[in-house]
């Protein structure tokens, strides 16, 4: 009889080891995944506020399109931190004036080549945009007249680069500086500016190269 | 089983061939090549505007008939439809521009809208490139006597686009020459 109740003990004594255990460790189980949770949290923040820093302080490689789509993914990541909020304003300022100053650089770079521009470049771009905007026949056609007077012969080469990558260029099919002149005239648009300008021995143009101003410089 | 197999390798033929059948031929380039055949058929879009238009000296419409003509293949067919009839009738297009320099309206319109790829320039095995651009045609014709008619047509332009090479002042110039082929109806409503 002393024999059953000790192995009574002992099985109790095993059931509550076991149920004590069990609890525990599910109680353990759970502590961790929420520890691995703020930690991964935590690493998220740390990812997020080192990316906006290196906006801010311009130290990371990214394009600007590239930062601005940084920090549309560290917004999604709704992160309720009030430092990351107050990043996420000071990169986005950042990426700002960064588009301001490269706008500022594109068009002083535009102004440099006008600039560096012959004067016959200079005209012929003024021209090209007078035939397009032409209110009338009669001052298109007295444009283009005096617009081929600064050519050699009304079949002069006009070559209109479409892409370029580096030294290649890419061509529209080559015209002529009358039909160029009279595509102007008919479709009251001008989508290419002077590129080079080539001239004879009496200073007058012998081929034009022209590129598509949608290309950037 | 195999089912399965056939049809994977399929997705994968569908997605990987483009890719293969265009060598050399940059995201940058290409982009520039599909802007150049948009452009030619606005280029179109504003000659078929000058020649429809009834203020347009004869002598002047021909000039632009000539320079309209020089976007096209040889060969080139544009589709005629009317709301009156059922037939869609195909006219080489120098005879279309002279039907439609001579059209029985005192006041004609064309405007041309929506123009965008349907089918992407895909390089064949001759080496030349081939898509399909569509457009939507609002044409619009009065007569003094009261006779209207309006209507607006959904058209496709195959468009051609080959390398070609030209000579320029005794240089080789490598150039993308931009061609239109027919210009099929598509649909025809009123308004």
């Amino acid at each position: 009889m002393k024999t059953k109740s000790r192995l009574q003990l002992i099985f109790y004594l095993l059931l509550a080891l076991t149920v004590t255990t069990g609890t525990y460790s599910c109680k353990s189980k759970k502590k961790l995944a929420q520890e691995q949770a703020e930690a991964g949290y935590n690493r998220k923040v740390a990812r997020a506020k080192a990316d906006l820093e290196s906006i801010i302080n311009r130290t990371s490689d990214w394009t600007l399109d590239e930062q601005d789509a940084k920090i549309d993914y560290i917004k999604g990541l709704e992160i309720n931190d009030q430092e990351v909020e107050d990043l996420i304003i000071a990169a986005e300022r950042t990426v700002l004036e960064q588009r301001a100053l490269a706008e500022e650089a594109e068009e002083k770079a535009e102004e440099k080549v006008d600039e560096e521009l012959s004067s016959e470049a200079r005209n012929l771009n003024d021209y090209f945009d007078q035939i397009a905007g032409a209110g009338s026949t009669a001052q298109s056609k007295s444009l283009i007249n005096e617009v081929l007077g600064l050519f050699a012969s009304p079949d002069t080469p006009v070559l209109i680069v479409i892409a370029k990558n580096g030294d290649q260029k890419d061509y529209d099919r080559p015209t002529t500086i009358q039909k160029y002149l009279n595509y102007l005239r008919d479709q009251k648009k001008s989508l290419n500016r002077v590129e080079n300008v080539a001239l004879d021995n009496s200073g007058k143009i012998k081929e034009l190269e022209l590129v598509r101003k949608s290309i950037g410089y | 089983m195999k089912l399965k197999h056939i049809f994977y390798s399929l997705v994968f033929l569908l997605f990987a061939l483009p890719s293969w059948a265009q060598p050399g031929l940059s995201p940058q380039r290409k982009q520039a090549i599909d802007s150049l055949a948009l452009e030619k058929v606005r280029d179109l879009s504003k000659y078929i505007s000058i020649i429809g238009n009834k203020e347009t000296p004869f002598s002047e419409a021909n000039r632009v008939i000539e320079r309209a003509l020089e976007l096209f293949t040889e060969e080139a067919q544009m589709g005629v439809s009317s709301l009156n009839r059922e037939e869609i009738k195909y006219y080489n297009v120098r005879e279309y521009f002279e039907r439609l320099m001579a059209l029985n309206y005192d006041r004609v319109s064309i405007e041309w809208y929506n123009i965008e790829y349907i089918s992407d320039l895909v390089r064949q095995p001759d080496g030349k490139y081939v898509g399909v651009i569509t457009i939507y045609q609002r044409f619009r014709g009065e007569s003094d006597d009261g006779l209207n008619y309006v209507d607006t047509t959904k058209k496709d332009i195959t468009v051609y686009v080959e390398k070609k090479q030209a000579q320029i002042n005794g240089r080789l110039i490598d150039f993308w020459d931009v061609l239109l082929g027919d210009i099929r109806v598509k649909e025809t409503i009123p308004g």
